[in-house]
């Protein structure tokens, strides 16, 4: 009997540690809504969709193990194949460079679709040559756009994207920063043609550095994001700590690889200066300071 | 002054910020946006400027400071919106003087009805007779007498802490310091920072536009490095030589906390009970904007309780009452706190009072009586407070502990996540990018002339319009969320069509005209700043 308990409670152990590894607790995907407006938002790391052919990089990211098909412009993302050929499995602990592993012991999972390995191997050589753009595509995309000859014919759309390679961190509050990126095509491509072989094996990821002064500069925090966003919002919890960022992957053998890299932000504090000027020594107020916390904050009645 | 100060114990700064987003439609004669500013002017403006002046006429010697933001002022100067207001005015009085007919027989609600028809038809004669239709000149013959102290803001009221480029941030700042200037010919000697927002990047170019203080959110002095020694009953000295004062959590709280607040008590006048809801559409006319129903301001029920939506007659006499209780409350809570900081600290603490002016009269219908009975109170009772502006205080107290504030805000949980979050993030891409063309144009073409120089001016100022700190807020807060978005893209859109016409060399003058007159912010723009190539302040 007790031993039938027992294997009970491990399997609910087992249950609840599955579930706690699927958990993200430090990131979150901005919760906007894309398809109600009006604003064109992009839909993959930078790559202008429309410059590529798609049966084409279909099939270079199928050799290359890139999980997840990209979109066609105005298609949605699926999340897997409808002949299942994207099924995933786990990667075995002792593929992992020891970069990876750290990860995996911190609970992120990482997958890619069966066979990508022996793929590149059999095949080394396929994918070579720049991707092939289509011209007429884009001719035909390209909408005329006529200059405003009154205030009243006027009909803005935002880009897509504004052919800059630019990371740009937002401090939020004292413990989020967001983020916001757009890579160019053509960096994305030559990152790609680099790296090729171990390209489907790589996650994008923001590796948030620490530079306050006085703090080591390899101090690091890494996130995995997704493989289509362009912003991402980060919980440093780290108030009157300065950050930069750089937008990488990160490659099972060669560790990081960053494209970008951003401005430096400093956190907000939170609490109490632990400075004290002793010209100007704190009264007594800071044992007061408790009892009105909690009114800290909040303003307007409308807000 | 100084004999009066020896017989207090503290200080009452009390700071109203007055602003909305430029809402000019020049296409539409009534739109529902304009009429934020009708009713601003309505409620709270007029309203106010009589109040202040009543009390000055009376010789009160009251002290307060009053921020009129640069979009504010453009747009009570403009000729199109004045004649404008006043015809939304004359719809309103044909109104309330039907309204009058329509209840005759109930006592209660004609006496109610005659009360908007005169007050409306008051403030249509100040408007025109007393104010000559210029409601900047009494704020500047106010301050003249010594009672009102100007403070000027950035210039579309942009959130200085997401602007990412020191250029834009300087040139939100410059362009309303000279917008005050242009108003007020006196250099500002406060400023408000829009929602309160701080980072340290804003002081270079308040110092060298001859401001110094501005007013922040409790934690910003509060958590000011090194601690402050007086907490925030005191301003901590930047860097810069810049005074930043402490916004004092009890007296917002007392004020426009939404449960404990004045403004819910069950005698004051209901905000949402409005006849624009509730009567037939034919009736209302032209006193609604199309067949859109909006609140007009006249409101016959009191808050009674707000859990109910079965609402009293509103009783004008029992409003006054708790006006007067209420600004008998809120002074002895004042000499309290004052009386037991001046214990603790050793010097008079200042009590820094910051609210939004529209929140007197608009949303508070009893507001700016309260503020006449504390003011009036404050003078002739004995009391141990006295009301003072933040630069009196810096003569009084010229040695200020230097620290550096804290980046914070007064927005809801103090930072920036009002104007940073799912439903307005994805503006900063692109006024980013915008802000950095701009500033390229502005290094590439230096010293521009005649039409180039124009298309580039306008430019600027769609790029401030597109930085108003208005359109993520009411992204985030939902109300005309489409709106909001509009307005960014259309200010984007127009600043992009200029710039790639400045690019190809062929800027169309008919074009650039139209946006001149709609986006007719700031007639004295430079878009040469943007270069940021000025010395400032180490």
């Amino acid at each position: 009997m007790w031993f039938f308990f027992a294997v009970v409670l491990i399997l609910l152990g087992v249950a609840m540690l599955y579930r706690t590894r699927h958990r993200y607790p430090e990131t979150s995907r901005s919760g906007k809504d894309t398809e109600s407006t009006e604003m064109e938002v992009s839909t993959d790391i930078g790559v202008p969709l429309e410059a590529l052919d798609h049966q084409k990089a279909a099939q270079i990211d199928r050799l290359s193990g890139v999980a997840r098909p990209r979109a066609r412009p105005g298609e949605r993302l699926r999340e897997s194949h409808p002949d299942g050929s994207l099924a995933t499995r786990r990667l075995r602990k002792d593929n992992l460079s020891k970069e990876v592993e750290l990860v995996w012991e911190a609970g992120e999972i990482i997958e890619l679709q069966p066979g990508a390995w022996a793929r590149l191997k059999d095949f080394p050589d396929e994918p070579r040559g720049p991707r092939a753009q289509a011209p007429e595509e884009i001719k035909v995309q390209k909408r005329r756009v006529l200059s405003p000859r009154d205030i009243r014919d006027e009909r803005y759309t935002l880009p897509k994207r504004y052919g800059v390679d630019r990371l740009v961190l937002l401090a939020r509050d004292p413990g989020w920063v967001y983020a916001y990126w757009e890579i160019t095509h053509e960096k994305y491509q030559e990152m790609y043609q680099k790296h090729l072989k171990e390209w489907g094996l790589s996650r994008p990821i923001i590796r948030l550095y620490d530079v306050t002064p006085g703090i080591d500069g390899s101090v690091h925090v890494d996130v995995f994001i997704n493989e289509d966003a362009d912003n991402w919002y980060i919980n440093l919890g780290k108030p009157r700590h300065a950050f930069y960022a750089e937008l990488g992957r990160l490659f099972p053998e060669k560790g990081f690889i960053g494209f970008l890299r951003s401005n430096v932000v400093v956190l907000p504090p939170d609490d109490l200066s632990d400075e004290i000027s002793e010209e100007w020594a704190p009264l007594d107020w800071t044992s007061f300071y408790g009892k009105i916390r909690w009114k800290l904050g909040p303003s307007s009645p409308w807000m | 002054m100084r004999e009066v100060i020896r017989m207090t114990r503290g200080f009452l700064s009390i700071v109203l910020h007055a602003h909305l987003p430029f809402v000019k439609h020049s296409e539409c004669e009534d739109s529902l946006e304009q009429r934020w500013l009708f009713q601003a002017i309505t409620d709270s403006y007029v309203p106010l400027l009589d109040t202040f002046e009543r009390l000055a006429g009376d010789g009160i010697p009251f002290r307060i400071a009053v921020s009129l933001s640069p979009p504010l002022l453009e747009m009570l100067t403009d000729e199109v919106l004045r004649q404008r207001y006043k015809r939304y005015l004359e719809n309103l009085i044909d109104l309330s003087g039907r309204e009058k007919e329509r209840v005759r027989g109930n006592s209660r609600l004609e006496s109610l009805a005659s009360m908007y028809h005169t007050r409306f038809t008051r403030i249509y004669e100040d408007f025109t007779g007393k104010y000559r239709e210029d409601l900047v000149s009494p704020w500047s013959r106010l301050e003249r007498s010594g009672r009102v102290e100007l403070l000027t803001s950035a210039a579309t009221h942009g959130y200085l802490p997401l602007l990412l480029h020191k250029e834009a941030i300087g040139v939100q700042i410059k362009a309303g310091a000279r917008a005050f200037r242009r108003m007020f010919n006196h250099d500002p000697v406060g400023f408000w920072l829009p929602e309160c927002a701080y980072v340290p990047e804003v002081e270079p170019y308040l110092s060298s536009e001859g401001v110094r203080y501005f007013i922040l959110e409790t934690h910003g002095v509060l958590y000011a490095t090194p601690r402050p020694r007086f907490g925030f009953h005191a301003p901590v000295m930047t860097p810069h030589k810049l005074l930043a004062f402490g916004r004092d959590p009890d007296c917002s709280k007392q004020v426009w906390s939404a449960d404990e607040g004045y403004p819910g008590d069950p005698r004051y006048r209901e905000f949402y009970r409005d006849i624009g809801y509730e009567l037939p559409l034919e009736y209302l006319g032209n006193a609604l904007p199309g067949n859109t129903r909006v609140p007009v301001g006249i409101k016959y029920f009191r808050v009674t309780d707000r859990k109910t939506d079965d609402k009293d007659l509103y009783d004008p006499e029992a409003a006054r009452r708790a006006a007067w209780e209420h600004a008998g409350n809120f002074l002895f809570w004042r000499n309290k706190e004052a009386e037991y900081w001046q214990g603790i600290l050793g010097r008079r603490p200042i009590m820094v009072a910051p609210y939004d002016a529209e929140l007197f009269g608009h949303w508070w219908f009893e507001g700016p009586l309260w503020l006449e009975f504390l003011l009036r109170r404050m003078a002739s009772e004995n009391q141990q407070v006295i009301t003072i502006t933040p630069s009196e205080y810096a003569e009084y107290y010229p040695v200020n502990q230097v620290s550096k504030p804290a980046v914070s805000s007064w927005g809801y949980k103090g930072y920036h996540e009002v104007w940073l979050e799912g439903s307005n993030d994805w503006i900063y891409r692109h006024l980013h990018h915008c802000q950095e063309q701009m500033i390229w144009m502005a290094r590439k073409h230096k010293r521009a002339t005649g039409l180039l120089k124009r298309a580039l001016n306008q430019a600027a100022r769609e790029i401030l319009l597109a930085q108003s700190s208005d359109w993520p807020f009411i992204m985030k807060s939902g109300t005309v969320p489409e709106y909001a978005r509009n307005r960014f893209i259309t200010h984007i859109g127009r600043f992009r069509q200029l710039i790639k016409e400045v690019e190809n060399g062929a800027v169309d003058p008919v074009f650039l005209r139209q946006l001149e007159t709609w986006d007719s912010v700031f007639p004295d723009i430079d878009y040469a700043e943007f270069a940021g190539e000025e010395r400032l302040p180490a």
